[in-house]
């Protein structure tokens, strides 16, 4: 087979394998992450690191529905009325470059709500590989290098189970509407805190309230701090300042960060599931076959996975535990 | 005899390797390696409708998906709204192409043959690194056109309809000048040495809005009409010729009157101050002048059409195009 035959036929494969998920996709797209920045624990964070023009950027969670006609239907997590957020349906295409690409060729109002200065998101993706889980990977043209961006695909699952049948259309709805409510409740937590620990040991607990948050909800962003060193002046920045951050969004089993919450290169937390009134990512080693060695994941989505008691536990301080 | 063995050898060692590469076997490959994968989808209304309207009869392919390769994109761009492609376009044709086959002007069919290829549609603006909105790419060839900010076009709304006109008058005109070989010498050597080449210098003027396309003070003071026009010949040019089409004979002479008086405060009394402010405005009134009579020259001589007589009949377009709407006049606001 020659070269531009393989190229026509990977392009063909991706087309299909997007059109023929029944159910559509769940896509989270962080168009501008940054993988160094907030995530040395070690490391203070000054008053001023912590100011608008410093800190990263979040994403956004759609679900997409594709037709072989060309169309794609697209729901978002990021609008913050109802009305907003209904699906927009616009037009896609899939061709050869260096890679097989798929462009969104007409506007849509939610993908492209992210085409801005700020997020500077684009409307081709680049398919790169498919990953262990069977998600699929795309990056765009802009960066060489990995981790400043993500573009994960993942097929959405629906169990029809004794509910009957659903239309693919208000599975999609709804899981965008649930990715909007997460969303929305943990940016409306009052004191969201992080504490990382395994077993009984506690590694990183942060204790600091962010009296305006807008700022952090403009970028979809987190940072979570914990004054080490506190400052003797009374309502003073303190002396030492450690703290961990990643941009976020909503999904419709809770929070995703990316590039993460990292502690150290082994304990990186991205999804995390809510539970109540809390976001809970625990952390198991499963197998991954593509890679032929252990790797860790989020339990609630790998269930039979080997324990390693790593947690990462979101909450909200500022209320008192129910439990 | 030796050169008769030595051929016949040569002759026999080819045909053996002509026999060695063929195979009945091969068969064309059913995929094009120049067009590997051609991107097929079906055509929507839209693009019927654009066929009938656009494509066939003034041989112009109209591109509103989004096509990133080909389409010169400043900073974030994002592809246009369909929703929005039939209202502009057919703006367009009431306000460009109709305007040059008037019967008055070149009648049915002048636009055959004097039409760019493509024409393409962006939902995002033309900002430049200096923040500054521009009115086409800088190094457009005159084969193609681009309409930028496709998703905020309102048809009722007067400013948007006339920051339209200017940017398709604009890269019009630079095809029209292509095709009837405009005279770029004796244009370039009037205001040779007052070009900017950049457009640094509009970033601050970029936050008055729409007024940003409208002829300018300190452009006619400088002896242009407008910031663009500033950047380099070429779109000096464009602009004399788009803003005839987009203003009227009253603002246009008032421009150049205007810019041959010397721009003084009333605190100025240093007499050499004042002589080099006079010389500077008669040499901007001269320029802009000579320009100007050069233009309206090459339009009657080789376009083969009165440029007044186009700003007279485009103006009554666009006035025409605002009374259908008058609830939606923004002018007086």
């Amino acid at each position: 087979m020659s070269p531009s035959e393989k190229s026509a036929n990977a392009s063909k494969a991706l087309k299909e394998e997007l059109v023929m998920a029944p159910y559509g996709w769940k896509v989270t797209y962080f168009p501008r992450t940054d993988s160094l920045l907030f995530t040395n624990p070690k490391v203070h964070i000054s008053e001023y690191a912590a100011e608008e023009e410093h800190i990263g950027y979040g994403g956004v969670f759609f679900t997409m529905l594709f037709n072989s006609n060309g169309e794609v239907e697209i729901h978002s997590e990021a609008s913050q009325q109802a009305e907003e957020a209904k699906m927009q349906k616009s037009l896609y295409e899939i061709s050869n470059t260096s890679l097989p690409q798929l462009s969104f060729t007409t506007f849509n109002a939610h993908l492209h709500e992210l085409a801005n200065d700020q997020f500077q998101g684009k409307s081709d993706f680049l398919f790169l590989r498919r990953e262990w889980d069977g998600s699929l990977i795309f990056k765009t043209s802009r960066f060489m290098t990995p981790a400043l961006e993500y573009i994960i695909f993942e097929k959405i699952n629906y169990n029809q189970g004794d509910e009957g049948h659903e239309e693919p259309l208000s599975v999609a709805d709804s899981l965008s509407v649930v990715a909007r409510d997460n969303r929305q409740f943990f940016e409306n937590m009052k004191k969201p805190e992080i504490t990382i620990s395994q077993g009984d040991r506690i590694f990183f607990r942060s204790d600091y309230e962010i009296r305006d948050k807008s700022m952090f909800n403009r970028h979809k962003y987190w940072l979570f701090r914990f004054p080490e060193t506190p400052n003797s002046i009374p309502y003073e920045y303190p002396l030492h300042m450690i703290g961990l951050g990643s941009g976020y969004c909503g999904t419709d089993d809770g929070i995703a960060f990316y590039p993460g919450i990292r502690f150290n290169s082994e304990m990186i937390f991205n999804k995390f599931e809510r539970r109540d009134n809390r976001f809970v990512c625990e952390l198991v080693r499963v197998y991954a076959p593509l890679y032929r060695k252990y790797v860790l994941a989020p339990r609630h989505l790998y269930p039979n996975g080997e324990l390693t008691n790593m947690v990462a536990l979101i909450e909200d301080k500022a209320v008192s535990p129910t439990n | 005899m030796r050169y008769l063995c030595y051929s016949s050898v040569c002759l026999l060692y080819f045909f053996f390797v002509l026999s060695a590469c063929r195979d009945k076997d091969d068969k064309l490959a059913p995929v094009s390696v120049l067009d590997s994968s051609p991107i097929e989808y079906q055509p929507t209304a839209l693009d019927q409708w654009i066929k009938s309207h656009f494509t066939i009869p003034y041989g112009i392919e109209i591109v509103y998906r989004w096509d990133r390769s080909n389409i010169p994109v400043f900073g974030q761009g994002y592809p246009c709204d369909p929703n929005k492609v039939k209202s502009l376009l057919t703006t367009l044709n009431d306000l460009w192409l109709e305007l040059y086959e008037d019967d008055n002007l070149g009648g049915k069919g002048w636009l055959r043959g004097k039409m760019p290829i493509k024409l393409y549609l962006i939902g995002s603006k033309a900002l430049d690194r200096n923040g500054v909105t521009l009115l086409a790419p800088p190094d457009a060839i005159g084969d193609e056109m681009y309409i930028y900010d496709v998703n905020q076009f309102d048809p009722p709304d007067n400013e948007k309809v006339f920051t339209l006109m200017r940017s398709v008058h604009h890269q019009y005109a630079l095809k029209l000048a292509e095709i009837t070989q405009f005279d770029w010498d004796s244009f370039s050597a009037v205001s040779a040495l007052d070009y900017r080449s950049t457009t640094d210098f509009m970033s601050n003027f970029n936050k008055e809005g729409d007024n940003f396309f409208k002829i300018s003070p300190y452009a006619y003071r400088e002896g242009f009409y407008t910031y663009h026009a500033m950047i380099s010949f070429k779109e000096d040019f464009a602009e004399i010729v788009s803003c005839y089409l987009t203003h009227s004979p009253v603002d246009i002479n008032d421009a150049k009157k205007k810019s041959g008086i010397a721009f003084l405060d009333e605190e100025d009394d240093d007499e050499d101050y004042i002589k080099e402010q006079q010389e500077n405005a008669r040499k901007a009134f001269r320029n802009l002048d000579l320009k100007d009579k050069l233009v309206v020259e090459h339009f009657k001589k080789r376009v083969r059409l009165s440029l007044t007589s186009l700003q007279r009949i485009s103006l009554t377009k666009i006035n025409a195009l605002k009374k259908v709407d008058p609830k939606h006049d923004t002018t007086n606001e």
